[in-house]
């Protein structure tokens, strides 16, 4: 593994940081979010999703389930 | 975005810090397996070389997305502002943006396709002035390609419509895992 970018790769022990769970929901008009703001968008069935870019940078992953199968979102 | 299964055994994920390929690493709860970020594929440990189903996501700007699907739900950390991550679109607003709106530098962006063995970057650059949806063919499936300016974002479906899984990233983390990536020109 690399410890940082550009390194070399190197044998690390490397730490995990575990991802909270069950993270709400809200309908558009609830959220203060700017038009600028990233979101990564998915749609299933007919219902549509929107992760804040801004809450992935902090865990990296999420492990969610919008539909009715579990997804892990990362960017 | 992946459907986190292995087989049929739901896997949870969490951040595994160190890298590869200059790109992040995540673990499951269930094997202890190290999977990268960009391909979705196992590294380490008993599931290595196993893959992900990627699941069609767009990234795109809330602006774009609510428009689009204004029934949209949105997830929230109850409590936390988040940490900013923009984009710096020259195409939106005025030429020169305010320093408070300064953002990352999209011009190294692109759409990555990675279909039946071939991988095809349709840089962002290329791609963000185009009027109408662009015809490529990537792994022997004809595409078109979708671009919203505004947005910053692109998504590629088939034929029939559908939406395929493909990712907005840097030029760079692409070719990391798709060396032999080919970049869209305007005759592809």
């Amino acid at each position: 593994m690399q410890p940082m970018p550009g390194e070399d790769l190197a044998l690390i022990d490397a730490a995990v940081r575990q991802t909270p769970a069950n993270f709400p929901f809200l309908e558009a008009d609830q959220v203060k979010l700017r038009n600028r703001d990233l979101v990564l968008g998915i749609s299933q069935d007919g219902e549509h999703w929107a992760i804040p870019i801004r809450f992935l940078g902090l865990y990296e992953v999420l492990n969610l389930r919008l539909g009715k199968d579990p997804v892990a979102a990362t960017w | 975005m992946y459907a986190a299964k292995a087989g049929e055994q739901e896997m949870v994920f969490d951040f595994a810090t160190g890298l590869i390929n200059d790109n992040l690493l995540f673990v499951d709860r269930e094997t202890k397996s190290i999977w990268s970020q960009l391909d979705g594929k196992a590294v380490i440990g008993e599931l290595a070389g196993e893959p992900l189903n990627a699941v069609p996501s767009l990234q795109t700007t809330w602006g774009y997305w609510k428009q689009t699907h204004p029934d949209t739900k949105v997830m929230t950390v109850p409590g936390h502002p988040g940490a900013d991550y923009l984009y710096h679109n020259p195409d939106v607003g005025s030429p020169r943006p305010q320093f408070a709106e300064f953002g990352h530098n999209p011009s190294q962006l692109g759409l990555g396709v990675a279909l039946n063995g071939e991988a095809v970057f349709f840089a962002w650059g290329k791609i963000r002035g185009a009027k109408k949806p662009i015809e490529a063919t990537v792994g022997g499936t004809a595409l078109r390609i979708f671009v919203d300016k505004a947005g910053i974002t692109a998504w590629a479906e088939t034929e029939s419509g559908e939406m395929i899984a493909a990712i907005m990233t840097y030029r760079k983390s692409w070719l990391a895992f798709y060396p032999e990536t080919q970049t869209y020109r305007a005759k592809h």
